[in-house]
């Protein structure tokens, strides 16, 4: 018996989320190596686009990957630990087809604008606004509604975990919110206060703007929209990825993790903290008081501490797995790992590359030090390791272990996929210090162009040369794109293979925690009170500056633009 | 330090000239605005300045029809308060081209105002009805002026343009300006701009206005785009301050350098283009409001000359965009496909907790690790944790010396500059 046999119904939910997830992941990769070859000025007469056409490619990459990819992950994902960590069934599987559908068709209507930059003449009208599609770039209203469409079915699969929350309550009374559970309405608590952000600013300025309704919209009310959503979105994409540290990591090392409430403590200071820091992404934008800076600095500084604490109960958890397969001494426990198990390997190495992108974090979120790499190509550097990989290759080692147990259907090419989280960690070491490097040495991001080729004087790195930066670009992403197509041959040929052949190499049971949720207090498991705190900071850290926005007219920026 | 500052702001703000400039010149390509059309004042002929007062039908375009045999002016045509205009007002035609003035209303002549030097077109003095016509062979290059007796003081009055260019399409230089007028342009949308080229081939001089009313404010070159013939001299006259003159793109072999530095009104600078092609040049201050124009060197191309239709895009590449049309639909159709593989697989049951009891129900998973040593809350240590930890912390302190020194590291190992 695995999970597909105990939920079928939910079990082919998460499929079909996964496939469409697997599918956006496909594309957006190939656009991803696409981009990275063309700025890096290899190939680049060969590739079939221009310099007009990379930001169609880059939009697409972005969107497919940032917010399509990882949504329908997510969604899917937090379908089974839902029904897995509650042992039910779905309080209705149809409302969350609704769900799935609603995201299905605004994928669609987004891609397809975003797409028609390649042939002007399809029905709608290009949206090369990039992934962060904030005001003077406009969509046409098709991409907008495809965004929209996108958050609302995210929404409606969360309302279906609370309803079987609430339905399993309603029989457990007395109960530990078990925790898988916990972790996936945590999110889901931050996802709703966050994402409201996106929804004004897409549903009340510019799907009227680009439908000509409105003359001009005010572009830092919007851009500050975007961001109260922008940076709690990494956290939606981050959040998956720890559950599966936390739960799963664990197991896969031959372990048990080591504190339950310590998980628990971690989700809710994210529930608390990772909206109120959206400004640390407008550092340089005038109009909004350093003092609102400084403290979205402050609480996005404060968010290391979870983080931290993830990364000790983590380690901690895989060293006790490790014991227990008999490793010893102060290191040396790390060879009796089980290196060679796809799941295992990935989930650990995206958790060591999430460690190098907590550095290039804390460089972004302060407020003085962020000026010397704002708007280079090392904050791509930075989330590439985030999104990129903490995220990224979770979900796929995730895949290695779970998509047998959703399918009945054991792994196929496991040698392949032992390799592939491998590939993947050399090819992102690659781009990613490479793109850090050259941000430092102040080469932008968001540009077609080979920068650093003409007056190459310009952009002096600290040790190396631009050339050598740009060549790690490219073989990262060739690298990086080899792995993906090597997960999607192990997918494709693990689902297209015939069930029942042979037992699965993998089973679904998750060892208790060493230190269980009755260790910790109750309190923890009050929701709504971490709500209401939540808004409350919320309120603090937004209220005055959207206000001062708001008030010089809705619409109106607030000053001349140019010199008068 | 100060100068290390100081370098790199400059290369950024490069680096997205360059880039801006790459990204229009890419654009240029993707479309073909066709727009033949000139225009010119005649030195006020369709004026108040002149006798007869304002023509109301001549809205400043000289409608283009070079490169034809045989052109119709119609005399008497609605305009101007009555049946009281010529149609067009003003034309462009290549040399030896045959026009016939054929009237359509009564009580008109073509009387001659001027025309060039060494040509010796008469018109047609005497007053004819509606039936009548005349046609005239034009072999000299130059402006032709001509009026009707009659109607002069309602503005009825004529021009004729001979001008190279029709027919010897080698030489024309179409008004392609790309999007650089458009909000898909750096800068947006250009105001002042509308869809005109002011045609002043064949003057040696011609004055741009620098700051001229326009985009919301002294943000405007007028004209904004304008024709000129090879080795004409363009003076550009500020009349308000803090602009310059940032050159976009100009013909490959062209080495315009425009006026980068910063000036205000009663400056002056001239420069003289003599290579054909499109010139797009901008006000950096004032990019952002659509402070932006064009010069086009060269004869206009005759209307109905070259391929695609006039003023729409043409998209970039059909091949490409076939190519991911399929792509997404195949991606759509994979889950088909992959029904279709997965049709011998039983259907599942539905929730189907009942069947726990029958041997060999449901998928066989791998059995549960068993553990080489249990070992308990209490009885684990997590020594290697602590070790990693201390590795991490002395990793942090590295990455933030390093990341401090990087600024220093032009320079010196140092804290205090």
């Amino acid at each position: 018996m695995t999970y597909v046999d105990d939920y079928p119904g939910a079990a082919k939910l998460v499929r079909w989320h996964f496939g469409v997830a697997f599918i956006a992941f496909a594309l957006g990769g190939v656009f991803g190596l696409l981009q990275g070859l063309y700025r890096t000025d290899y190939f680049r007469e060969a590739l079939p686009i221009d310099a007009t056409q990379y930001y169609t490619v880059l939009t697409g990459h972005g969107v497919l990957l940032a917010l399509v990819f990882t949504t329908f992950f997510i969604c899917g994902m937090f379908v089974w630990a839902t029904t897995r960590s509650l042992d039910r069934p779905l309080y209705s599987d149809r409302l969350a087809w609704v769900g799935f559908g609603s995201m299905f068709v605004g994928t669609a209507l987004a891609a397809t604008a975003i797409l028609n930059g390649f042939a002007p003449g399809l029905p709608f009208d290009s949206a090369d606004v990039l992934y962060t599609f904030y005001a003077p770039l406009k969509a046409h209203p098709a991409f907008y509604f495809g965004a929209a469409l996108l958050v609302v079915g995210s929404w409606i699969l969360g309302a279906v975990y609370f309803l079987t929350y609430r339905e399993w309550r309603a029989d457990n009374p007395d109960a530990r919110i078990p925790l898988q559970t916990f972790m996936v309405l945590t999110t889901f608590i931050m996802w709703y206060v966050s994402s409201v952000g996106v929804a004004v600013e897409v549903v009340v300025f510019l799907i009227p703007w680009s439908l000509g309704w409105i003359g001009q919209v005010d572009p830092l009310l919007t851009r500050s929209l975007f961001w109260y959503f922008g940076h709690p979105v990494v956290y939606f994409w981050l959040l998956p990825g720890y559950l599966a540290w936390y739960t799963l990591l664990p197991k896969f090392a031959g372990g048990r993790l080591f504190s339950d409430p310590l998980a628990r403590v971690v989700f809710v200071l994210f529930v608390l903290l990772s909206t109120p820091v959206g400004f640390h992404h407008q550092y340089i934008d005038p109009g909004i008081a350093d003092g609102f800076k400084f403290i979205a600095m402050t609480n996005t500084m404060m968010l290391l501490l979870p983080s931290l604490l993830t990364a000790f109960t983590v380690v901690a958890s895989v060293e006790h797995g490790a014991r227990q397969r008999g490793g010893d001494g102060y290191l040396g426990w790390l060879r009796a790992l089980p290196w060679d198990e796809p799941a295992f390997a990935g989930t650990a190495l995206a958790g060591l590359m999430f460690a190098a992108g907590g550095f290039s974090g804390m460089i972004n979120a302060g407020m003085n030090i962020n000026y010397l790499i704002h708007n280079t190509i090392w904050v791509p550097g930075h989330f590439h390791l985030t999104v990129g990989t903490a995220f990224a290759l979770t979900a796929m080692a995730v895949s290695y272990w779970l998509v047998p147990q959703l399918t009945g259907k054991p792994l196929r090419h496991r040698r392949l996929a032992s390799i592939q989280p491998y590939v993947w960690f050399v090819g992102m070491t690659l781009m990613s210090n490479a793109m850090h490097r050259g941000g430092l040495a102040g080469l932008p991001r968001r540009t077609a162009e080979p920068v650093g080729d003409a007056g190459a004087s310009a952009f002096d790195t600290v040790f190396s040369t631009i050339a050598e930066i740009r060549l790690q670009i490219a073989l990262g992403a060739t690298l990086l794109v080899v792995a993906l197509l090597m997960f999607l041959v192990v997918m494709l040929g693990t689902w297209l293979s015939r069930p029942g052949v042979s037992a699965l190499s993998v089973n679904g049971h998750i060892p208790e925690p060493l230190s269980g949720a009755s260790n910790g207090p109750r309190v923890l498991d009050n929701l709504k009170l971490w709500t209401g705190i939540a808004v409350v900071l919320v309120l603090l850290a937004y209220g005055v500056p959207l206000g001062s926005m708001v008030a010089d007219g809705i619409l109106n920026p607030g000053a001349s633009p140019f010199p008068v | 330090m100060r100068d290390a500052i100081a370098d790199e702001t400059y290369s950024r703000r490069g680096v997205l000239r360059a880039t801006a400039g790459t990204a229009a010149a890419a654009a240029l390509g993707s479309a073909a605005t066709g727009s033949a059309a000139g225009q010119t004042d005649f030195d006020g002929w369709f004026t108040d300045d002149a006798p007869g007062g304002t023509t109301d039908n001549y809205d400043g375009e000289v409608v283009d029809r070079t490169g034809e045999d045989e052109v119709t002016v119609t005399v008497g045509a609605d305009g101007n308060g009555g049946t009281f205009a010529f149609e067009p007002a003003a034309v462009r035609i290549s040399p030896g081209t045959t026009v016939t003035f054929e009237w359509v209303s009564d009580t008109h002549n073509v009387a001659v105002e001027s025309q060039p030097d060494d040509a010796g077109w008469e018109g047609h003095d005497p007053i004819e009805n509606s039936g009548f016509s005349f046609s005239s062979t034009f072999e000299t290059l130059g402006v032709y002026k001509y009026y009707c007796d009659p109607h002069l003081s309602v503005g009825m009055k004529g021009a004729i343009v001979v001008a190279e260019g029709g027919g010897e399409q080698e030489d024309a230089v179409p008004a392609e300006y790309g999007d650089w007028f458009t909000d898909d342009a750096p800068g947006g949308a250009v105001d002042n701009y509308d869809g005109e080229t002011v045609d002043r081939t064949g003057e040696d001089e011609v004055t741009v206005t620098v700051g001229a009313d326009g985009n919301g404010g002294t943000f405007a070159f007028d004209p904004p785009a304008l024709r000129v013939s090879p080795g004409t001299t363009v003076t550009f006259e500020w009349v308000s301050d803090t602009h310059n003159v940032v050159v976009e793109s100009q013909p490959e072999d062209a080495a315009w350098e425009g006026h980068e530095p910063i000036e205000n009104t009663g400056f002056s600078f001239s420069a003289t283009l003599d290579t054909r092609g499109v010139y797009k040049y901008y006000c950096e201050p004032h990019l952002s409001v659509g402070m932006k124009a064009a010069i086009v060197v060269g004869p206009a191309p005759a209307e109905d000359g070259g391929g695609g239709p006039a003023g729409t895009t043409t998209p970039f590449s059909p091949l490409l965009g076939t190519v991911f049309a399929g792509a997404v639909a195949a991606a759509m159709l994979l889950p088909v496909l992959a029904g279709y593989y997965r049709r011998d697989q039983p259907e599942t049951p539905e929730y189907d907790d009942g069947v726990e009891g029958e041997p060999g129900a449901g998928t066989q998973e791998a059995p549960v690790e068993e553990p080489v040593e249990e070992l308990d809350h209490d009885e684990y240590d997590p020594m290697g944790t602590a070790a990693l930890v201390a590795v991490y912390f002395l990793i942090l302190v590295a990455m933030w010396v390093f990341m401090y020194f990087v600024e220093f590291l032009g320079n010196e190992l140092t804290v205090i500059g």
